[in-house]
């Protein structure tokens, strides 16, 4: 067996090891494709504010909201409906892309302020 | 209730003797069951038992 | 995209320690913001102390309270990477690849010539420090070695003797795993949005003074009309590490982390429209 192929196959075992529940379209709400309700499995305001906030930018998205609908139960419902230029589930691609684009911008941005040095820094002996 | 199913037949094992720790003197006393519990040292008639040999395990939370 | 309007987010790092760094955040929602908080907060990873093995002891505090404040101190968790958590792991109970073990045996004994003597303090004290680690990676914080984190005290004669299990874990199931000890967030320090609703006895101004950020925002003038449509995007940061890993690495993993999160969702809504398309024959 090759390297590759055996890399792969961890790859299928790790997908596989993801809960298969993680993202639903809640029964009865998608009554055309412009409009779904997902439910996002262990996932919380962390999460499901910030997703919020990025399909709103999207101007194809006519109506993006979520909301946790019992505390004791740790799921996150989305509410996307869109214009007909496009459908909710491909909103929603595009706001878990243009979120995860956000964090690489700021996770950028932070190595480069960090590399400039520009800070007060603690001269004290380094732990690590 | 048939009280006799209780009383097997079979030899009883003999009632093993526990240490127990007097709560006036400290000193050890072995006190089998049914005996009464009263400290062989001082009479006193509390007793602490003793912690046990097996390794416990906890949750750090 | 709107998300990048001026350029996308941006940061800038006040002040770095070794476990505290203030940075401030602008451009940006106050959800993105929020979410880089509370990641930091509950879902960075770290090493703590999750299972105690008690052999012996004769301490006077209870077995649950010692394994209670073992579980509270902070390891050392830069290299939790490489560490599994032990659901993901296919050892049975725990093994070197999702667990470092430490041990603790105290035996104080009696000294004899000094027994009577009142002024000797006879007290041991047993600190983090007479942890033994099994992997060097993973240790007790210790900055400072003249104070170091007390377990338990002991008097001559008694003797502890246990084995601790440290294994990897995240905030939002223990708070022991929390790799900060606080994020101090702030926006809008002159409360122009109004998003503040101070206590007051008489007067809020003379009760309530600005905080240092507002240093870098302009007062409100009391004669100007109050913006409905005004949004926060300077946020102030401050995260406080408890020592287990450098705080702008928290803030690092805390956005890759988010990332990860983003990415099994996608994973997962991919699989779940291959046979939705086909439905809406799309």
């Amino acid at each position: 067996m090759s390297a590759s192929t055996a890399a792969r196959m961890d790859l299928d075992e790790d997908q596989i090891s993801i809960d298969n529940e993680k993202v639903t379209i809640v029964e009865g709400t998608m009554i055309e494709p412009q409009c779904a309700t997902f439910c996002l499995k262990d996932e919380d305001h962390t999460l499901g504010n910030a997703l919020r906030w990025t399909l709103m930018k999207n101007p194809e998205v006519d109506f993006a909201s979520y909301s946790i609908p019992h505390p004791s139960e740790a799921k996150t419902n989305v509410r996307i409906q869109t214009s007909d230029n496009t459908t909710a589930a491909e909103a929603m691609v595009k706001g878990l892309d243009d979120l995860s684009d956000l964090c690489s911008h700021v996770i950028q941005t932070f190595q480069m302020e960090l590399a400039k040095g520009e800070f007060e820094y603690d001269e004290e002996e380094n732990a690590f | 209730m048939n009280y006799n199913a209780t009383q097997s037949t079979a030899p009883k094992a003999p009632a093993p003797a526990m240490t127990y720790i007097c709560a006036e003197c400290g000193s050890d006393n072995e006190i089998k069951p049914k005996e009464p519990i009263r400290c062989k040292e001082c009479g006193y008639r509390i007793m602490y038992k003793k912690r046990t040999k097996r390794m416990v395990q906890f949750e750090a939370r | 995209m709107d998300i990048y309007s001026n350029g996308g987010p941006e940061v800038s790092i006040r002040s770095l320690k070794k476990d505290s760094m203030k940075f401030v955040l602008t451009n940006t929602d106050l959800s993105v913001a929020n979410a880089l908080r509370r990641v930091m907060i509950a879902e960075v990873p770290t090493m703590a102390i999750d299972m105690v093995e008690i052999e012996t002891n004769s301490t006077v505090l209870t077995d649950e309270f010692i394994a209670h404040r073992l579980g509270m101190i902070p390891l050392t968790s830069f290299d939790v990477d490489r560490i599994q958590y032990t659901r993901d792991c296919t050892c049975t109970l725990y093994c070197p690849n999702c667990s470092v073990e430490l041990t603790l045996h105290v035996k104080v004994n009696v000294d004899y010539d000094d027994m009577n003597d009142p002024t000797i303090d006879k007290t041991r004290q047993v600190t983090a420090l007479d942890l033994i680690t099994s992997d060097e990676s993973v240790k007790p914080v210790s900055d400072d070695k003249a104070h170091p984190i007390l377990i338990v005290k002991m008097r001559p004669g008694q003797e502890i003797k246990l084995k601790c299990v440290a294994k990897k874990g995240v905030a939002k199931e223990h708070a022991k795993w929390s790799p900060v000890y606080g994020v101090s967030f702030e926006y809008d320090p002159y409360n122009r949005l109004r998003h503040s609703h101070y206590w007051i006895e008489e007067d809020e101004k003379l009760e309530w003074g600005v905080s240092a950020n507002a240093a870098e925002e302009t007062p409100v003038d009391p004669n100007e009309p109050f913006d409905y449509n005004a949004k926060p995007d300077k946020y102030y940061i401050e995260v406080e590490t408890s020592g287990c890993m450098k705080p702008e690495e928290v803030a690092l993993r805390a956005m890759t982390i988010m990332q990860d999160k983003l990415g099994g969702l996608q994973i997962k809504l991919d699989d779940e429209f291959k046979e939705d398309t086909q439905r809406w024959g799309y």
